[in-house]
């Protein structure tokens, strides 16, 4: 499913990435840990084409996202990312932020993206926040918001950014039950997360990460 | 003891307003043209490449720093040695739109820096292309942001918009200073002219004014 043959990533001179092979099978989940300033969220950036890669090749399916000839937007509305932040627009309702990337992106109709935001949002009992704005939200709740944005697009595979790591243990909870849910229905996703339990208990494999290079891996 | 003449004003009165008209004209197409510029250049020079940065950065700081007046001569008079010519008021719309153009991007860029990158990366994981990005997620912040500044661009174009009675169009501040030495009449002449620019700029405060508070009222960007 995600397949990265040798990969080399930089900011400037700074080597982030080196030397990566992983192959990530259809369905599986990976949890990526490693101390701060490894690479991870790099890792994950470059598996959307958010950052170049300088050598070596990424695949997602049987598309090689690294190639010139790669539309990234497309795979990037084929490979959602959630991010530590949120990063909800603040200046659009939950429905509208939901809504806006299946419209602009794939084309979909308005009314069809609406309904699928109500569905998407019912699952994660966020329904009555649907007309609110990203402020009038707690942190928790923001975060299943930003999850059910990236699922909107209806991606191949998530990326999670430690995207519990703002929240308080309770809302925590809540995001770790959502991304669970998304497990047992088969979504391929990669979890950078400093909750080992929720590793140990979720992920189908570990990957350890130290100075931009893979360490090891383990079966889970 | 000053004896104010207020027939004088009176008697002037048709061209004064004619040149209002002038003013109002050049002013509002101006002030379109200039936002225009301001957007193309703000989003070359924070989404575009290395070449379109280094080069609007360049043409900015070049208006930034040359005299409106110059840059009026140099349409109305530099052009025409090259085979352009064109009507006066298209020669002070076309100075003034660049320049205060030129502001504008720099105002509007302040408010697309004040945007962290992070809603950047957020747009552009879902999808979105970099216009997209800019044109949905990165301007409608910004420009909440810039409106009192954006405002005082405009307020500014409207008193710039002066100088084109340099370059002999017969705009508001031609009349009443053909009027002040005609008839001698400073006093009347001027103060009428500074109120008759603040009814005008006194316009689009109150717009800008109105914007701020719909959008405070939305209240919706942190
Ligand atoms: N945009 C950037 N420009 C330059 N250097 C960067 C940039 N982003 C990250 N880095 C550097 O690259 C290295 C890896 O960063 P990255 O964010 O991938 O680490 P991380 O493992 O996600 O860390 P953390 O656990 O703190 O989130 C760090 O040394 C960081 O300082
Ligand atoms: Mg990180």
């Amino acid at each position: 499913m995600i397949r990265l043959e040798n990969v080399t990533a930089y900011y400037k001179n700074l080597c982030v990435l080196q030397d990566i092979t992983v192959n990530i099978a259809k369905g599986s989940i990976v949890a990526l840990i490693g101390p701060s300033g490894c690479g991870k969220s790099t890792f994950l950036k470059c598996i959307n084409g958010l950052v170049p890669v300088r050598s070596g090749r990424i695949f997602i399916e049987d598309t090689e996202i690294t190639s010139k000839n790669t539309d990234l937007n497309r795979i990037r509305s084929e490979v959602g990312i959630v991010f530590q932040q949120f990063n909800l627009f603040p200046h659009l309702t939950v429905k509208k932020n939901i809504t806006l990337a299946p419209v602009k992106v794939k084309g979909m109709k308005l009314e069809e993206a609406e309904d699928l935001a109500v569905s998407l949002l019912k699952k994660v009992d966020l329904l009555d926040k649907i007309d609110k704005y990203p402020e009038q939200l707690s942190g928790g709740q923001a975060q299943r918001v930003a999850i059910v944005r990236s699922l909107a697009m209806q991606p191949k595979v998530m990326l999670f950014d430690e995207p519990t790591s703002a929240l308080d243990p309770q809302m925590t909870q809540e995001v770790l039950d959502t991304i669970k849910s998304l497990a047992k229905e088969g979504m391929t996703m990669v979890v950078v997360t400093h909750e080992m339990s929720f590793a140990y208990e979720v992920a189908d494999r570990i990957i350890y990460m130290d100075k931009g290079r893979i360490k090891e891996g383990i079966e889970n | 003891m000053y004896n104010i003449d207020i027939d004088v004003l009176l008697v002037a009165w048709p061209e004064l307003i004619k040149g209002i008209k002038i003013t109002f004209f050049i002013s509002f197409i101006s002030s379109i043209a200039a936002f225009l510029i301001g957007l193309v250049v703000v989003y070359s020079r924070t989404m575009g490449g290395d070449f379109s940065k280094t080069f609007f950065t360049a043409f900015v700081e070049f208006i930034r720093n040359t005299p409106l007046l110059i840059q009026l001569y140099i349409v109305y008079k530099a052009l025409p040695e090259f085979g352009i010519h064109l009507h006066p008021i298209a020669c002070g719309i076309i100075a003034l739109s660049i320049y205060t153009g030129a502001y504008i991007s720099e105002v509007l860029r302040s408010g697309v820096n004040s945007i962290t990158g992070e809603q950047y990366q957020a747009a552009r994981g879902l999808g979105l292309n970099r216009l997209q990005t800019f044109r949905l997620i990165i301007f409608p912040q910004a420009i909440r942001i810039v409106i009192p500044p954006l405002g005082s661009q405009f307020i500014n174009l409207v008193k710039n918009s002066s100088l084109v009675s340099f370059i002999a169009v017969t705009d508001v501040f031609y009349v009443i200073y053909k009027g002040a030495v005609d008839d001698f009449r400073f006093f009347e002449f001027f103060i009428t002219g500074a109120l008759i620019y603040m009814l005008l700029t006194g316009f689009i405060a109150l717009i800008s004014n109105s914007f701020e508070r719909h959008y405070h009222a939305l209240g919706r960007c942190s």
